[in-house]
């Protein structure tokens, strides 16, 4: 039994399930906001790291790693408000390339505001849980305490959304104001501040993710979040920018077989992989592999 | 210390996102019709393209704003022959106008844009002077050869700086990754000799010419691909998938020793995932990849040193040798730099980014000084080849330049340096090594001198 978690096999599917699930949490967040205002968010990427570096430099002054962590969970949900209510609100019924342009011109000035405010340099944060993998024998198993919490951590935060939209009251009304506004607001829904809170939620969990990635990968830094924000995209695209569950086990089916492919092919076709496997699906399943709404075409 | 990096992703990013990525190439030249060069008898005018912004500027920005603090130190001073340094710094992206990259799209290349915005500079230009990367630099060469203004010391350490008989104007600055490569091989075959052998390099010309220069050195490596011998896109350096089963793959080989020629994030990520799996070999790391003030890696004890004890080498003193006279000097000139360098303080340890615009600032004070009153481009280009005089640069590098008529390459060695701590380094064997690109070419080594700041700098 031991050898076969220490195989090639197992191996490449747990390195790959857990930089997946960390692609799946930008997925996941891109989805967020467009279920909740249907704006493609172009800064997800940028917002998340300067959330995560509001709180995280705060271990350079001796504070605790998770107290760091919800220190950067409320910036974020701060942030993701500010945004929603001053830049993006005033585009609601325009032409989305207007929100586009508007997010891209964000992420620029949220990248070069931090490497200002922070510097360039990259931070490692310490773990706060062992990095270390567990060893079968004298096998490596890929896992290890903080990858654990890695996957779990990704899992939870993606039932609980799915969860959120399905059987909540909260979860329907941010449903509602996303797809008929007016309606919902003859119904007594509060439209905006539905849309302020898919906002907020979006934020907490990009930022979530940028922490961990910062934590486990190669440190804290203004463009750290734009690799993996440019795979979450895809994961999104793939999983059909509107089921949370998609958006996660996309991210995870990416991950997965761009280290099948660095393992077994080459590391260098690791980067094309991801679009590669958006075209066929979009060939394969235009409206994206886990939606079932088949009205909406990318 | 430069390098491409990040490039992948980009790309990746452009195509994902329809963001126009602008293609290199697209020379379109605007000569300057200015009929001036851009010197006066108070002034000589220069300028840089540089990654400001934008994916590859993560660290970088202080090479190009140390060099303007020496400039503004010897402004302050008068001046080189009386003539003031105007240093024009302009924001390439490293020519990915994608994510990050805070300048207007443009429909072209983003360099080449910059480039002419430099060369149009009411005045004119005398030279473009420390401009960053390889691929950003080699889409300008035909566009500054063909308008006749030198492109000196660019920051890479690629050979295309070395090619005379085509780019009579342009001049490299740092030791180029095959003479590294080279120094490198002769430490490890001398001194850790008999020792199982492994290679990990970024899949372009930074990998196979750092590569070539270790095969070149004697080293039995073969290359990336085969055994033991791997490469790494520069999207790894963000998106880490193929490093652990790399790391698998070498520990279960029982390798020993393994060379890297990779960037600063990618170093991280490959210390971080070796020390997972509980391998530590000795590592001996290009100069590119090992400034621990950017790697950084968090940590350090006995059972995960880290990058404790990797063997690197630099080309400037060692950081910890606070007892440097150009160390010290760099120092005053950044704290004299409030403005662009507010949290540098006197206990503060240089980086070697910071070292290295101070180098290639002085080695264009030294050539102004040198030029006297004949201040014009053809001169510059001439004292530069003039190898009694340029050769002869007080600079705060260990070694002297190797410019002459033939090569342009600029210094072609450096000092082999062991990290000692995630914000120093100190020297190994005290020894400067020396060495030019050829398999025959012989490696010299001679005693490390704290050479003198000259007083006309002080």
């Amino acid at each position: 039994m031991g050898a076969f978690f220490t195989s090639r096999i197992v191996s490449d599917i747990l390195i790959g399930a857990a930089q997946g699930v960390l692609v799946g949490l930008i997925a996941l967040s891109l989805v967020l906001i467009w279920q909740s205002t249907h704006v493609l968010n172009f800064a997800q990427g940028a917002m998340a790291m300067f959330a995560a570096f509001c709180g995280m430099t705060m271990l350079e002054h001796g504070l605790n790693y998770w107290v760091c962590v919800l220190i950067s969970l409320v910036a974020a949900m701060l942030l993701g408000g500010v945004t929603e209510r001053v830049l993006v609100r005033p585009l609601y019924g325009k032409a989305e390339i207007n929100s586009i342009v508007v997010m891209v011109g964000f992420l620029g000035i949220l990248e070069s505001g931090a490497s200002s405010i922070w510097s360039g340099m990259a931070r490692q944060l310490t773990s706060p849980l062992s990095q270390t993998y567990f060893t079968l024998g004298s096998k490596t198993l890929y896992l290890s305490p903080f990858s654990l919490f890695q996957i779990g951590s990704a899992l939870t935060l993606m039932l609980g959304v799915a969860a959120l939209f399905r059987f909540t009251k909260i979860g329907l009304q941010l449903r509602a104001s996303a797809l008929a506004p007016e309606v919902s607001r003859l119904l007594g829904v509060r439209v905006s501040r539905m849309l302020t809170l898919g906002w907020i939620i979006s934020s907490a969990v990009g930022a979530f993710a940028a922490i961990i990635i910062a934590t486990s990968g190669s440190g804290l830094f203004p463009s750290n979040m734009d690799g993996f924000f440019v795979f979450g995209f895809i994961a999104a695209a793939i999983g059909g920018l509107e089921s949370p569950g998609g958006a996660i086990l996309a991210g995870l089916l990416i991950g997965i077989i761009q280290t099948f492919v660095a393992d077994y092919l080459s590391p260098s076709w690791v980067a094309f992989t991801p679009v590669l496997i958006l075209v066929l699906s979009q060939l394969v399943r235009p409206a994206g592999i886990f939606t079932k709404n088949t009205t909406r075409r990318l | 210390m430069l390098r491409r990096t990040h490039r992948g992703v980009a790309i990746i990013a452009a195509s994902a996102l329809s963001l126009s990525l602008a293609g290199i190439g697209a020379l379109s030249s605007s000569a300057s019709a200015t009929g001036t060069d851009g010197v006066t008898n108070t002034s000589i005018t220069i300028g840089a393209t540089v990654p400001l912004s934008g994916i590859a500027s993560t660290g970088y920005s202080d090479v190009a704003k140390t060099a303007n603090a020496v400039f503004k130190y010897i402004n302050a001073k008068g001046g080189v022959n009386g003539r003031k340094v105007n240093f024009i710094i302009k924001d390439d992206c490293y020519d990915i106008q994608a994510l990050g990259c805070a300048q207007p799209q443009t429909s072209g290349s983003l360099t080449v844009a910059q480039t002419n915005a430099l060369i149009n500079t009411s005045g004119g230009l005398f030279a473009t002077v420390g401009s960053l990367g390889t691929a950003t630099q080699d889409a300008v060469r035909s566009l500054l050869n063909s308008d006749h203004i030198p492109q000196l010391f660019v920051n890479s350490g690629s050979t295309d700086w070395n090619d005379p008989s085509h780019y009579s104007g342009l001049f490299g600055w740092q030791t180029d990754y095959i003479a590294e490569g080279k120094i490198l091989a002769n430490y490890i075959k001398s001194k850790l000799a008999g020792k199982k052998l492994g290679f990990i390099g970024q899949d372009d010309d930074f990998g196979a010419n750092g590569l070539l220069g270790l095969q070149r050195g004697g080293l039995s490596i073969p290359n990336m691909g085969g055994t033991n011998s791997f490469a790494y896109p520069a999207t790894d350096a963000v998106f880490n998938l193929s490093f652990p089963t790399t790391l698998a793959t070498l520990k279960a080989n029982a390798v020993k020793i393994v060379v890297l020629d990779a960037v600063p994030p990618a170093v991280t990520l490959i210390l971080k995932d070796a020390a997972k799996i509980g391998y530590y070999p000795q590592w001996v790391i290009s100069g590119v990849g090992s400034d621990p003030q950017t790697v950084n890696y968090a940590n350090l004890s006995k059972t995960n040193p880290g990058e404790m004890n990797a063997v690197s080498m630099t080309f400037f003193p060692y950081s910890t040798d606070t007892t440097n006279a150009w160390n010290k000097w760099i120092a005053k000139v950044i704290l004299a730099d409030k403005a662009d360098f507010p949290k540098f303080t006197s206990k503060s340890i240089l980086s070697g980014n910071m070292q290295y615009g101070a180098g290639w600032a002085v080695t264009f004070l030294q050539l102004l000084k040198a030029m006297g009153s004949n201040v014009t481009r053809a001169n510059a280009v001439s004292t530069l080849e003039h190898s009694a005089v340029s050769n002869a640069f007080a600079t705060p590098a260990v070694l002297p330049l190797q410019y002459s008529p033939t090569n342009h390459q600029g210094l072609g060695g450096g000092l082999l340096v062991k990290i000692v701590s995630n914000t120093n380094t100190t020297q190994i064997d005290g020894k400067v090594y020396s060495t030019n690109d050829a398999a025959n070419g012989a490696i010299t080594q001679k005693a490390f001198v704290n050479a003198a700041v000259p007083s006309w700098l002080n």
